[in-house]
């Protein structure tokens, strides 16, 4: 840790000659070739030996976590500064003259293993340690087919080494028996990275390869505080994932937790070089890949693993991405400057490159792999509890641009959380931006979503305008409410084990800061217009797309969704009557006890007058038992039936996402067949070229069918258990209401009884 | 009222009341609930018993008792007496119906309010009560007649001329006039005071009834929605949210009842106890008013006869005298009246507000019985 942010911040000062010195061997061939000769002839047989006779002890046990991160990061950011400078050839040479002496003591220790910790340590040379690294690796590789074995031994070291030596790799299938081996030390870490991945700081790394060092670095940092803070379980889980599968990795694994972030790093991009280069019998490596993310994410087991299986994969198909420019350029093999930059432009841009063709099995597998183990955990919650309250709300800031702050405090037993009971500020939109995020996330997945109180523009602007000691009681109605509302919206998510496991769930609830502004809640944005929209658009289409249905149970609980929709608005009519003349009843028993006083003080016969006087008293009590009685039925009857309400509108969304799933898969399976109409006619035209291309078509869309089949009926399993835990939870939430209401209902009986029966005496006693 | 019916009914021996001894009423009047309706006609059936005995049983309308009010109040020299309120006509046509409905269950309610005639029954049952009881009224004999004639007399429409309510008008000023009389200063004072508290008072009240009206309809409504929420009996949760549906509804719907009893309870053991006693304090207030009227015209015949020619002084004199005389006969009955009044006044309505609190205290003692068998029974059922 220490020693990383240093160095991370060393590179920016020295982009300048790291720029010149790294840009040169690996975009001018002659330099690259004339100088390694002599750093290769030494280093190699430092490479061989460590691969041969020591691999397993002696490498592993060198501090690896050092060479790692110096030298990895490093060789990553040159790496990542490679493409810019694009061909300055001959300064190169200069350039390396120029600071003759860095470039010596770098080759000295280059001569040393590579891997040692001795570059680490002066932080200036190691940024000179690509130089030879790469330069040597590249006219190793070339030579012989045994580099690809030296850089899987000391893959922590650098990437770039594996990219060079994944092109002759690929050239040669014998390395397949070599490479596989290293394959699988350099897969774990790269699910590893699936874990990290949860922080966006290093999803961001792989955005922009330029950045990359750096972000590492702060990933690494980062990933140690968030991870420690948010799912320290989630470091467990990799952890113990990893040891099981490989005993290689077992040794990072002992070791601190920023060598995982920080060389997981570097293997999945070293996995990822490798990938393309063993494109000659591709399937074998993928699979083996993918059966590891499948493992690891099993084991993983949070949901992390589940929700970011789709994450990482992205990045496996990212390796088969960059086969067909690779295995294009690999053949001349003259140039093998280039392969490198190729590999590493895809990494670049990982998201943006979905590949479909050879991902096909990959996103389904992980998912369905880790499903089980999402169910498990539900059930598994038991005795768990945890319960949100939140209390304080607050105005903060002035006019228009003031907000409401409440306090959002937990108390919980969850392992996963770090404290038994804390609380944290959060405002209005906060919530609805939780919101958002979970329906990004969870809904596709067929998850009940609880949702958000409305924003109510008119009680906001009120409260907004209205001074900061507004005494006036509809605007404390309104917050009150509000606040009631948030509380029960909170405690119902919590109360899924999916959702309260979310990050953005738990942040929500842990982070001790303010959150990053939720931009995408306000009614008037232009996001909210674009809301509006897409919901104008899903409303057309749920009107016009009528599925014909295949799932009786489907059909049957749509239908029972409808129903119990209108009942439940019927009945919220009910309610909202009653709160309003149970709050007239308390008005005008507040008048006539008024009234009533009035009359006592007038009347002139002295018993009447106190028994009037009396009466007054008595009734001005049961008025504010009325009041309470009131608030009783609006907040235990109707706000429970109107949360019900916003609940069934969630589960029509769910519906309604299978429905969409089913179209797609519908539009899929109309696609194959006009393809495999269009591969029929090829091959009766006898156009062969046509038949092949028509071939990857159909499979490509069997591929789809097939994914989209099983995101359907994942989907409507889902559905099916949501709804069974959500028709519990609703007799469940039913009785706790009516129970609830009949107390409050008593009290109030308990209440009145009480003030009349100390009345009677007393009016007994005057006459 | 009715404890009077039963003192009645245990002196009858006295066929001659003295006028000392407090006043008993010669007949017993009962409303039955028998009430025929035909169109705007509605036929209320009176049953007139005599110490204890049945002596008639007749059919009486609305309009029947309008003419008898009118008989009492012009037939004798009525100055001084606190004559009882008619209770008024209840709507009866749905025209009418739909707009106490409306003032009652709220604009947007589309109930009718059903005819109400027990309350009718009980009102008119009332103000018979309270004439015969009445020491001078009670001996009347229109008022015999109509109680044993089995022939409702033929009536004439009574209506208020121009001319009449004219001079009532013009009477209406003269209210400010000092009294002469400590007394009546005091009393017309109080009355003044009195009138818009109690009619304050009468509005909250009917307005407290209003509202527990439209609980109940809420309450019925609320019932039909859950009547409608049950599920399938097919799954064992769905049984239980079933069970506690209906013995919640079944625990709304009594609730329902209940406060609807309640409120026409209140109704007619405060609220329209309350509303005769206002609309009596009105009487008073315009036996007042026609004292007072006496009151001028004497001291304008005083002062007549002061200024008053020798040739003509003998008349004014007489006039003075006649006015001298029916003032002075109109402030010893009113002075008694007054006592009467306030009298029965103070006792009909601190019973009732007794009343009124017993009641609330069955009330809700019911009640919290029906929520408590409500509650254990939801209690009982184990998710």
């Amino acid at each position: 840790m220490l020693l990383q942010s240093p160095v991370s911040e060393l590179t920016t000062p020295e982009d300048q000659t790291k720029q010149e010195g790294a840009g040169d061997p690996l975009t001018s061939p002659p330099p690259a070739t004339s100088f390694p000769p002599d750093p290769s002839g030494g280093d190699r047989p430092d490479l061989f030996e460590s691969c041969e006779e020591p691999s397993v002890g002696g490498f592993s046990s060198v501090p690896l976590e050092q060479p790692a991160e110096g030298g990895g990061t490093q060789q990553v950011s040159t790496d990542a500064k490679d493409p810019p400078p694009t061909p300055p050839t001959t300064p190169s040479v200069g350039s390396l003259v120029e600071i003759p002496l860095i470039v010596d003591t770098d080759k000295d220790q280059d001569l040393q293993p590579t891997t040692t910790s001795s570059s680490l340590t002066h932080p200036d040379f190691t940024l000179f340690d690509p130089l030879p690294n790469t330069s040597e690796d590249l006219t190793s590789s070339p030579d012989i087919l045994t580099p690809p074995e030296t850089s899987t031994t000391s893959t922590p070291t650098t990437s770039a080494q594996e990219l060079s030596a994944s092109p002759p790799s690929s050239s040669a299938l014998l390395d397949l028996s070599m490479t596989l081996p290293q394959e699988l030390s350099s897969e774990p870490p790269a699910n590893l990275v699936d874990a990290p991945s949860v922080e966006p700081a290093v999803m961001s790394s792989f955005i922009t390869p330029a950045e990359e060092a750096s972000t590492l670095d702060a990933a690494a940092a980062t990933n140690d505080d968030d991870d420690d803070a948010t799912n320290p379980t989630n470091h467990a889980g990799e952890d113990t994932a990893s040891s099981s599968e490989e005993a290689l990795v077992t040794v990072y694994d002992s070791e601190t937790p920023e060598v995982h972030s920080s060389a997981p790093e570097l293997d999945a991009d070293s996995s990822l070089l490798n990938a393309p280069s063993f494109l000659g019998d591709g399937e074998t490596t993928e699979i083996s890949l993918d059966d590891t993310a499948q493992e690891v994410s099993l084991e993983d087991e949070t949901d992390d693993g589940e929700l970011f299986d789709p994450a990482s994969t992205p990045k496996l198909q990212l390796n088969q991405d960059p086969p067909l420019p690779a295995s294009n350029i690999l053949p001349p093999m003259g140039a093998p400057l280039t392969p490198p930059v190729a590999p590493i432009t895809p990494t670049a841009t990982p998201n943006l490159t979905p590949n479909v063709t050879p991902a096909a099995p990959t996103p389904v597998t992980p998912v369905a792999a880790a499903r089980p183990s999402a169910e498990q955990l539900e059930s598994e919650s038991g005795d768990e509890f945890i319960e949100i309250s939140i209390s304080d709300p607050q105005k903060i800031g002035d006019g228009m641009s003031s907000y409401m702050a409440y306090k959002v405090t937990t108390k919980t037993n969850i392992a996963y959380f770090r404290k038994k009971h804390w609380s944290v500020t959060r405002r209005f939109s906060d919530f609805l931006g939780l919101h958002g995020k979970l329906v990004e996330k969870h809904l596709h997945s067929g998850r009940i979503i609880p949702p958000a109180p409305e924003k109510s523009a008119i009680g906001t602007t009120k409260i907004k305008l209205g001074s900061d000691k507004s005494s006036d009681s509809s605007s404390s109605d309104f917050i009150e409410r509000r606040r009631a509302s948030l509380e029960r919206y909170m405690n119902r998510t919590a109360a899924h084990p999916t959702l309260r496991s979310d990050p953005d769930f738990r942040e929500f609830i842990e982070l001790d800061a303010e959150l990053p502004r939720a931009t995408q809640t306000s009614a008037l944005s232009s996001a909210g217009v674009l809301r509006l929209f897409n919901r104008v658009g899903e409303t057309v289409n749920k009107m016009t797309f009528k599925m014909d249905e295949s799932d009786q149970w489907f059909e049957e609980k749509t239908q029972q969704i409808e129903n119990l929709d209108a009942q439940l608005r019927k009945l919220h009519a009910a309610m909202e009557g009653l709160v309003a003349y149970r709050r007239e009843l308390a008005t005008s028993t507040a008048s006539f006890a008024k009234s009533a006083a009035v009359l006592s003080s007038v009347e002139e016969h002295s018993a009447l007058s106190r028994a009037l006087h009396q009466l007054a008293e008595s009734t001005e009590r049961t008025h504010t038992i009325h009041h309470a009685q009131a608030d009783a039925d609006f907040y235990h009857l109707s706000e429970t039936t109107k949360d019900y309400i916003h609940l069934i509108g969630a589960v029509k969304d769910v519906f309604h996402e299978r429905v969409k799933t089913f179209q797609t898969w519908q539009h899929a399976q109309t696609m194959l067949a006009k393809k495999r109409e269009a591969k029929a006619k090829a091959e009766l035209a006898g156009r062969m070229d046509k038949v092949q291309q028509a071939q990857d078509e159909v499979a490509e869309w069997e591929a789809k069918v097939e994914r989209s089949q099983e995101e359907f009926d994942r989907i409507s399993r889902a559905i099916k258990k949501e709804m069974e835990q959500f028709d519990i939870v609703r007799v469940k939430d039913f009785k706790d209401m009516l129970v609830k209401y009949l107390e409050a209902l008593m009290t109030s009986q308990q209440q009145i009884i009480k003030v009349w029966e100390t009345f009677l005496p007393e009016a007994r006693a005057i006459s | 009222m009715l404890e009077e019916g039963s003192v009645s009914g245990m002196s009858s021996g006295a066929s001659t009341p003295e006028p000392e001894a407090p006043f008993t009423p010669k007949f017993v009047v009962r409303l039955s609930d028998h009430v025929t309706k035909d169109g705007d006609c509605v036929k209320f059936t009176l049953q007139v018993s005599q110490n204890g005995h049945t002596v008639q049983v007749l059919e009486r309308e609305y309009e029947d008792f309008e003419y008898l009010e009118h008989c009492v109040t012009t037939s004798q020299p009525s100055h001084g007496l606190i004559i009882p309120p008619m209770p008024q006509r209840s709507a009866i046509d749905p025209y009418n119906a739909e707009i106490q409905s409306k003032r009652l269950m709220g604009k947007g309610s589309k109930t009718l309010i059903p005819d109400e005639f027990h309350k009718d029954c009980l009102q008119l049952q009332k103000y018979l009560e309270l004439l015969l009881s009445h020491p001078v009224l009670g001996k009347s004999q229109k008022l015999h007649d109509f109680l044993t004639v089995k022939e409702a007399p033929p009536r004439t429409k009574v209506k208020k001329g121009l001319i009449s309510r004219l001079s009532d008008s013009l009477d209406a000023r003269k209210a400010s006039y000092p009294d002469c009389e400590e007394f009546f200063q005091k009393e017309r004072d109080w009355v003044a005071k009195y009138q818009p508290a109690a009619a304050n008072a009468n509005d909250a009240f009917s307005k407290i009834i209003c509202a527990q009206l439209r609980i109940s309809h809420q309450l019925e409504q609320m019932v039909t929605a859950l009547k409608l929420s049950s599920l399938p009996n097919d799954q064992v949760h769905y049984m239980q949210f079933n069970n506690m549906n209906m013995i919640f509804l079944d625990c709304i719907d009594t609730l329902k009842s209940q406060t609807e009893e309640k409120a026409d309870k209140e109704d007619l053991m405060f609220g329209a106890v309350q509303t005769l006693w206002h609309r009596y304090v009105q009487a008073e207030n315009a036996m007042l008013l026609d004292r007072t009227c006496l009151m001028v015209d004497y001291q304008a015949c005083n002062r007549a006869l002061d200024k008053a020619k020798p040739n003509r002084k003998e008349a004014a004199e007489r006039a003075k005298k006649e006015a001298e005389q029916a003032f002075e006969e109109c402030s010893d009955a009113a002075r008694q009246e007054i006592k009467e009044f306030q009298r029965k006044r103070v006792e009909e309505l601190q019973r009732s507000i007794d009343q009124y609190a017993a009641y609330q205290l069955t009330c809700s003692r019911a009640t919290l019985n029906t929520l408590t068998q409500a509650l254990s029974q939801i209690k009982a059922i184990n998710l």
